[in-house]
């Protein structure tokens, strides 16, 4: 009987693995041979809505200046922005540098949170409460947006079926070291290919909580982002769809950001991504299912994404599973016609780090030479598989607890400018 | 026990190969970080102001034998049209007129740029790469433009004329039929015109409260008729759908409209927002947008549409091909990454 489940449970996950196989390959031939659909980048309006961007801070005078300086030199009408940098509880110098931007600009209008209630998700409501517009976008403080990002990401919220809007963003320091340039293939293959894949073919595009926009008043209908998950962009993605508003994709607006450049910062960052993408999972795996305004496609794509933080842990069971099946001399359940499903299996089971998709955006970005790193992303994937176990207990940890969950900040490694300045 | 050992090395070697080869790339390569393109190539204007700067100061640099040296192509010889009687009947110059309008003669084909200070008179010419006109500038029938058409002031453009890849005046444009286009931007697109119709009385009176647009959403509707409507037939919701929807003649949409299909909108019905569309739009005799318009595939309008509002620019934009019957208006900007036409089917 054990056995049996033990060879059951194996041939669900290869199952699964050739699923996400799939999806991976339809996404990197819908990418390269099939029609694209536009994005709105290009439409010329001479009323273009006022804009509020918030930007969440926790200790960030390294970074900060970078951030508000790109702002304000934006091409977007000043007269039309409202930045409200969110600073909370920082201890390092993020006050001071803030109130001098404050100071000098009259549409910088920072907060100072000095509440209980730390983290991304609070500061985000806080600055909901106090901002004067309906379009939001949100950057993280070590983002560098260009001159024509704003207007790039307003120009969605022309249509009037468009609840978010998420940009590309590109490592800046990718040429750092082995780990850099790996999480440099990973974000080309994650936007270039995949999320422009699903834009085209229409399921979910997602909201990455970070050069990206929303309106406000569809998070302000349920009285803002929910505290108790860590993964707030996921957990808005799947809120707009299930509502029947689409997020909308912009690969065409792109914005600097800085990856983690070890390892140690990397395995918090992936664990804390499983954690809060889990708990969305358990929120909406059947909100999706059941959702009057999803189509077939949307919820197909929308629970293989939902679940897409879990697989890593039924995995690493397989793993488990295939050893003692083993050892007990059960493996010869690799015979017959099965086989050919086992080595499919076998052979994808790098789409965790989506191989069909990194490669087509290389292609497409024009780094073809990095494609031959791509095998090092075997590293990659156990090293996931171990970190996003982790998170995904954390997350079964806070549903049934019902704990406050604290959202740890990402180390940063830029000189700030005045470091710079100084070193020079 | 041979066998065992060769496939024991075999299927290190095969796993490890690919790991190996990549390590050495790693420590022999650096990677190169991406480059956030800075070119502003969604402003219609960029490529037409980028010109006109480079030429200016280059024109400040022209030595002796006009010859001027680009960073981007090879030195080019300007000829100055105030000084020219005769040119040759294939100009491989830029022209440069700069104190009298310019009026070359008939059956000329114009490989390089012309540059003109003042009016421009294009009657009988073949071909021309692309003009600078800082007054108005008049294309006459049958020309072919190979790129771009810039004008501070208006440019009128005769039947079967096909204008490039971009079209931008400070004013107003006005073509005949038979046109061609891929972008065009001015205040002021008067499309399927005759010369000598008065502008001034083209656009249409605007009703009170044209700005109102609704926020309301109403979905999966099919059409706008007399059961949604108001006593005025009007609509006061926006509209999301995933079906083909119809704006019935006459009625009025005090709101936006997404459509995941086709939209029809009746003759002189009015949408006040805007209207974006994953399949084909239609637009017809007498509608009137006062939004933007967007679809991923093709868009067709009936005679005396009218797009956006005096004054404001907005965009009409299609994946596919546009194409426009007589007597059209748009305010802003037409796009479309196949093909617009101006009155090609009634030729």
């Amino acid at each position: 009987m054990v056995i049996t489940i033990l060879k059951i449970y194996i041939i669900f996950i290869f199952v699964l693995m050739l699923i996400y196989a799939v999806r991976h390959a339809i996404f990197a031939y819908h990418r390269i041979y099939k029609k694209q659909r536009i994005y709105y980048g290009s439409i010329q309006d001479s009323e273009m809505p006022p804009v509020t961007i918030l930007i969440p801070m926790y200790n960030e005078e390294q970074v900060l200046e970078y951030v508000l300086d790109s702002l304000i030199d934006s091409y977007y009408p000043q007269e039309l922005m409202e930045i409200i940098p969110i600073n909370d509880n920082s201890t390092d110098k993020t006050k001071e540098l803030l109130d001098e931007y404050a100071e000098k600009y009259s549409f910088i209008n920072p907060i100072h949170r000095q509440s209980d209630l730390r983290g991304k998700v609070a500061a985000l409501n806080d600055a909901l409460k106090v901002a004067r517009n309906e379009i939001i976008l949100v950057f993280d403080a070590d983002y560098r947006p260009s001159k024509e990002l704003i207007h790039q990401l307003v120009a969605a919220f022309k249509d009037p079926e468009a609840g978010a809007v998420m940009g590309r963003v590109i490592p800046h320091n990718a040429a750092k070291n082995w780990l850099t340039r790996l999480l440099n293939l990973e974000r080309s293959g994650g936007y270039q290919a995949d999320q422009q894949a699903r834009y085209n073919l229409r399921t979910v595009p997602q909201y990455g909580g970070t050069v990206g926009g929303f309106r406000k008043s569809l998070v302000m209908a349920e009285g803002g982002f929910d505290t108790r998950v860590l993964a707030e962009d996921t957990e808005l993605t799947f809120r707009l769809f299930t509502k029947g508003w689409k997020v909308i994709y912009a690969n065409s607006a792109e914005c600097y950001e800085e990856v983690p450049e070890n390892w140690n910062v990397r395995a918090r960052q992936i664990r804390r991504w499983s954690r809060g993408h889990n708990q969305v999972m358990f929120k909406y795996f059947f909100p999706v299912m059941f959702s009057k305004h999803m189509n077939a496609r949307e919820k197909l794509d929308g629970l293989l994404l939902l679940i897409i933080y879990l697989v890593p842990f039924l995995f690493m069971l397989g793993l488990i599973d295939s050893i003692i099946l083993f050892f007990l001399g059960e493996i010869g359940i690799l015979t017959g016609w099965w086989v050919i499903l086992f080595l499919g299996a076998y052979n994808s089971y790098g789409n965790f780090a989506p191989f069909y998709e990194i490669a087509t955006a290389a292609l497409i970005d024009g780094i073809k030479n990095d494609v031959l790193l791509l095998p090092l992303l075997t590293f990659n994937f156990y090293f996931y598989l171990w970190n996003i176990t982790l998170g995904f207990f954390d997350a079964v940890a806070d549903s049934v607890s019902g704990r406050y969950v604290h959202w740890a900040k990402t180390e940063r490694f830029a000189k700030s400018k005045r470091q710079k300045e100084t070193t020079k | 026990m041979i066998y065992i050992v060769i496939s024991i090395v075999l299927f290190f070697a095969m796993a490890l190969f690919p790991i190996t080869y990549s390590l050495i790339v790693l420590k022999k390569r650096t990677s190169e970080e991406l480059i956030i393109p800075t070119l502003l190539v969604d402003d219609p204007k960029y490529f037409t102001d980028l010109y006109r700067s480079a030429f200016r100061s280059k024109l400040a640099a022209m030595d002796s034998e006009n010859i001027v040296e680009y960073t981007f192509k090879p030195s080019e010889k300007i000829v100055e049209a105030d000084k020219t009687i005769e040119y040759p009947v294939i100009c491989n110059y830029i022209i440069y007129a700069e104190n009298y309008d310019f009026v070359p003669p008939e059956g000329m084909t114009f490989n390089k740029e012309i540059y003109a200070n003042k009016n421009v008179y294009l009657v009988g010419v073949k071909t021309l790469l692309g003009i600078y006109c800082k007054k108005n500038l008049l294309i006459g029938s049958g020309i072919d433009i190979i790129r771009w058409v810039d004008s501070g002031g208006e440019i009128t453009v005769e039947d079967n004329c096909s204008l490039g890849i971009i079209t931008t005046s400070n004013t107003r444009i006005i073509t005949g039929e038979n046109c061609l286009f891929a972008r065009m931007l001015a205040p002021q697109i008067f499309l399927g015109f005759t010369k000598d119709t008065d502008f001034k009385t083209v656009s249409k009176a605007l009703t009170n409260n044209e700005d109102y647009v609704s926020q309301e959403v109403i979905r999966n509707i099919k059409s706008v008729d007399d059961d949604i409507t108001d006593e005025n037939q009007e609509l006061h919701k926006s509209i999301i759908t995933k079906y083909d929807l119809s704006i019935l003649d006459g009625m009025k949409v005090k709101g936006s409209i997404r459509s995941h299909k086709t939209i029809r909108v009746g003759d002189n019905a009015i949408v006040y927002g805007n209207v974006f569309a994953e399949g084909d739009i239609y637009l017809g005799k007498g509608s009137r947008i006062l939004g933007n318009i967007f679809t991923q595939n093709n868009i067709y309008t009936e005679e005396n549409v009218e797009i956006g509002q005096n004054g404001k620019i907005k965009s009409i934009i299609a994946k596919e091909k546009i194409s426009f019957s007589r007597r059209c208006v748009v305010y802003g900007y037409i796009e479309s990454g196949n093909v617009c036409e101006v009155c090609l089917d009634e030729q």
